[in-house]
């Protein structure tokens, strides 16, 4: 066996020995069933939080944040790293508190995120942005600043106009890092928006996965866990589609 | 290929320094309209330089450029390297050189491809760069340059990179676009052999100066191959500085 179907077998080998030996280790009663339940009760856990309907509610709660918060984020980052590349009175302005905030941890924001917006939506949109803005930033002015000089050179030569050399040049070489960036961005939205969560709401995957630990439903806890890596995954990989499709034969990453 | 006595690019008491380190100092240099000028030095004697300020890519830091043309003549430059836009493919690059034209869609096109046919790349529209070898890769950086239509080409050692078969190629392609398209031409060379064999005059750059001109028309190659290869080595054992 070669090639892609080769890679996948290898790529699912250890998740599926890592379930087996779980289950494997369940049956047999080695496990603390309250502590670790078997991957068959939390199986089970997902399968009730889809039947009526949580599951569905809490993803979807879960999703527009991500994506609000991801939108927003890009929003802000793309714009501020043109500025930050194009005038350096504005990289000399921004450094300091740029710098201040991206050694604050996000998380440690959102006591007074919820004291300035309440619990509504805002705190976790900000949440998010705060945690998806600077890998968006950075790689965008990476990008930006990585075009060759001898293609702007080249533009010269050939006259071209400042639009021009924005769409055929700038844009193309900058877009295999930006896009990275937006990848890196978007998990840790991901990552922020369950940490978001864990604290003031009453729907979504993180708030799930505090409440079933509240009562006791450490199977549910595992369902939350499963869902999210299991969604966040996906959502990763449909990025890379979408990603590759735009990017035509440019390099986006594996 | 033979010029009249006009210079279409003049340039006097040329100068430029890089930090503090001058590479062209009052350099002089008349090239005639319609002929092939090449010049020659040694590398690193400011040969790329003294073309990047003729091409308007760099600001001398004294003495002129003038061209004869009014308005300025339209440009073609062909660099060292083929420096093809990596996400475009071969139409897509020579494309970018027609875009000044404004052209329909469909003139682009056929312009492109009738350019791809006089430099033997009939068919290779749709390859990308990657997919190119460097002598194919050089002929489209020259397709493009040409598109241009231009009145003065400046040459950077375009053959410089390539191996001996292919650049010979590559010689008489340039030789034969230059009997049906003949704009002004500077080509920079350290090869002394190509500089007979294409140049109708050839400079000889040192120490920042035109330091000898000559007259490559009548003599016998060889002969002249060997006169420049003197005048070459003399100029830089004075100097010491030929490795």
């Amino acid at each position: 066996m070669t090639g892609a179907p080769a890679r996948l077998c290898l790529s699912l080998a250890l998740p599926l020995a890592v379930l087996a030996l779980w289950e494997g280790a369940a049956e047999a009663g080695a496990l603390n069933a309250f502590l670790l339940p078997g991957p068959g009760a939390v199986l089970a856990a997902v399968a009730e939080l889809a039947r009526t309907g949580t599951l569905a509610r809490d993803a979807a709660a879960s999703f527009s944040r991500v994506m609000m918060g991801f939108a927003l984020s890009t929003a802000l980052a793309v714009p501020t790293a043109i500025a930050l590349v194009r005038w350096r009175v504005a990289s000399d302005l921004l450094r300091v508190p740029l710098n201040f905030l991206r050694a604050t941890p996000p998380l440690a924001l959102l006591p007074l995120l919820v004291l300035w917006f309440g619990i509504g939506e805002a705190a976790k949109w900000i949440v998010v942005v705060l945690a998806s803005f600077f890998p968006i930033l950075l790689n965008t002015v990476a990008g930006l600043r990585g075009v060759a000089p001898q293609h702007l050179e080249l533009a010269r030569a050939l006259e071209l106009t400042r639009a021009e050399t924005v769409r055929f040049i700038v844009v193309p070489s900058a877009l295999p890092v930006f896009v990275a960036g937006l990848r890196l961005g978007f998990g840790y939205c991901w990552r922020a928006m369950v940490g978001a969560e864990l604290i003031a709401t009453s729907v979504g995957l993180g708030f799930r996965i505090m409440d079933a630990q509240s009562i006791a439903r450490v199977d549910v806890v595992y369902a939350g866990i499963l869902v999210l890596g299991t969604l966040g995954f996906l959502a990763d990989q449909i990025f890379l589609l979408a990603a590759r499709r735009l990017c035509g034969g440019v390099h986006v990453g594996e | 290929m033979s010029g009249n006595d006009t210079p279409a690019i003049e340039v006097r008491g040329l100068s430029r320094a890089f930090s503090g380190r001058s590479v062209l100092a009052g350099l002089d240099l008349a090239v005639r309209a319609g002929e092939v000028h090449a010049l020659l030095g040694h590398s690193g004697c400011g040969k790329t330089t003294l073309l990047r300020l003729i091409a308007g890519l760099d600001r001398p830091d004294g003495g002129t450029i003038r061209f004869a043309a009014v308005p300025p003549p339209r440009l073609g430059i062909v660099f060292q390297e083929p420096r093809l836009l990596p996400w475009l493919d071969v139409a897509g690059n020579l494309a970018l050189a027609l875009r000044r034209d404004a052209l329909s869609p469909a003139e682009t096109r056929s312009r492109i491809v009738a350019m791809l046919d006089l430099v033997g790349l009939s068919g290779c529209a749709a390859l990308f760069p990657a997919q190119l070898s460097g002598g194919m890769a050089q002929r489209v950086a020259l397709a493009r340059a040409l598109l241009r239509a231009p009145q003065v080409l400046l040459l950077d050692e375009p053959f410089g990179a390539l191996d001996a078969l292919t650049r010979r190629q590559m010689q008489n392609e340039l030789l034969r676009l230059h009997d049906r398209l003949p704009p002004t031409t500077l080509l920079v060379t350290h090869d002394v052999g190509e500089a007979v064999r294409l140049a109708d005059r050839a400079s000889l750059l040192a120490g920042g100066k035109i330091v000898r001109a000559f007259d490559l028309h009548g003599a016998d190659p060889r002969a002249l191959e060997e006169t420049l290869l003197c005048a070459l080595l003399e100029k830089y054992s004075d100097k010491g500085t030929l490795p």
